[in-house]
């Protein structure tokens, strides 16, 4: 077995991240909200879609739901994700994070389990509808919920390979 | 854990000569991160949609720092973070990397880990948590490991030794267990865990 190098390296972050110039912290934070700010309507947009067209695809009332991809799922599912920046304090991201774990699940089963689909899309039109509204305890209850039956169901998502 | 002292809303930055590669295969969320790091005055930023045109960009330029999502179809951010430590040229090979990720889950930041990422960041992504990030890799400036198995910053931040099963390679290595997993996704806390935090107050 060879031996480990370990040495110091000169970034160029490192050498001038701190150089006369620049912004404040709060500045920097500042302009950063107002730059995002211009995408707020397009993601709100993106989540309501998103959640539509999984209902479209892979809701109870799709009749070809068990011939759609796997990975298609997945990408909306990680839309919502990218998106719920813009609708904070709902854990509509949590509720879609945990619908990208089981959909990788089933993607490694090849198998859907409908029950657990169903209701992982349940929770995301609560969430989106209510989940501004009701206290962070229910809405943890919710996530919990759906990672129970996830485990309980599916699989333990950590035995699954990154 | 090292303390690299807290940050003051009044403390300042200098991004404007960093290059910034951020990688996506999604356009909203390569154009949230671009509008982020935009924000804090960077000049220098290239976007790309697919590892192979991140492989041509950072075989041509100077990239000072990336972002990258994780999972794409086909080479995915792994493919691209691992190229970089191991094929790319200097200095690029060096760059600090971030990962950002919807999928949390303990094997997901661990490969991100392993392939030489200096952290992983939960999406939905916030300017406080990504400026946060930057500052620490700044400061800190962790060293880098070089060896047959693994290229990229410095894992081993809280002195536990050589995983388990490996004999250790350095002269203060000793033998431990880790932790047991815990749940399937990793609160941003306990991804930290792994990548080595310094308490930051922003």
């Amino acid at each position: 077995m060879s031996e480990a190098r370990k040495f110091k390296v000169e970034t160029r972050l490192s050498t001038h991240a701190f150089r006369p110039g620049g912004m404040t912290v709060a500045d920097a934070l500042r302009r950063a909200d107002a730059a995002l700010e211009t995408m707020r309507g397009p993601c709100l947009e993106t989540i309501d879609s998103a959640i539509a067209e999984i209902e479209r695809r892979y809701g109870a009332g799709a009749a070809g739901r068990a011939d759609e991809p796997f990975g298609d799922l997945y990408t909306l599912s990680s839309r919502i994700i990218d998106a719920s920046i813009f609708f904070t304090g709902a854990d509509l991201d949590k509720a879609a994070r945990a619908l990208c774990q089981l959909t990788a699940l089933c993607e490694a089963q090849r198998a859907w389990d409908w029950v657990a689909i169903d209701l992982h899309l349940d929770a995301l039109r609560m969430l989106r509808t209510v989940g501004q509204a009701i206290g962070e305890r229910e809405r943890l209850d919710v996530i919990k919920g759906l990672n129970q039956v996830t485990r309980k169901r599916v699989g333990d998502p950590d035995a699954l390979p990154a | 854990m090292s303390n690299l002292g807290a940050l003051i809303s009044g403390e300042r930055i200098n991004l404007e000569r960093i290059s910034f590669l951020l990688i996506d295969d999604n356009q909203q969320s390569l154009d949230i991160i671009g509008q982020v790091v935009s924000g804090f005055g960077v000049r220098g930023m290239h976007k790309c949609q697919s590892v192979r045109e991140a492989k041509d960009i950072a075989s041509r330029m100077d990239i000072d720092f990336v972002i990258t999502n994780v999972r794409f179809s086909g080479e995915d951010g792994f493919d691209f973070l691992r190229w970089l430590r191991h094929v790319a040229n200097e200095p690029n090979r060096y760059a600090p990397a971030v990962m950002v990720t919807g999928d949390t889950s303990a094997a997901v930041v661990q490969r991100a880990r392993d392939c030489g990422a200096h952290f992983v960041i939960a999406k939905p992504i916030t300017p406080k948590i990504l400026l946060q990030r930057i500052f620490w890799i700044a400061r800190e400036n962790r060293l880098f490991i070089d060896s047959e198995s693994y290229k990229g910053p410095d894992r081993r931040f809280k002195r536990l030794g050589p995983p388990p099963g490996v004999t250790g390679r350095r002269a203060d290595d000793r033998a431990t267990k880790l932790r047991d997993e815990g749940g399937p996704n990793l609160s941003q806390d306990e991804i930290n865990a792994f990548m080595k935090p310094a308490k930051v107050n922003l």
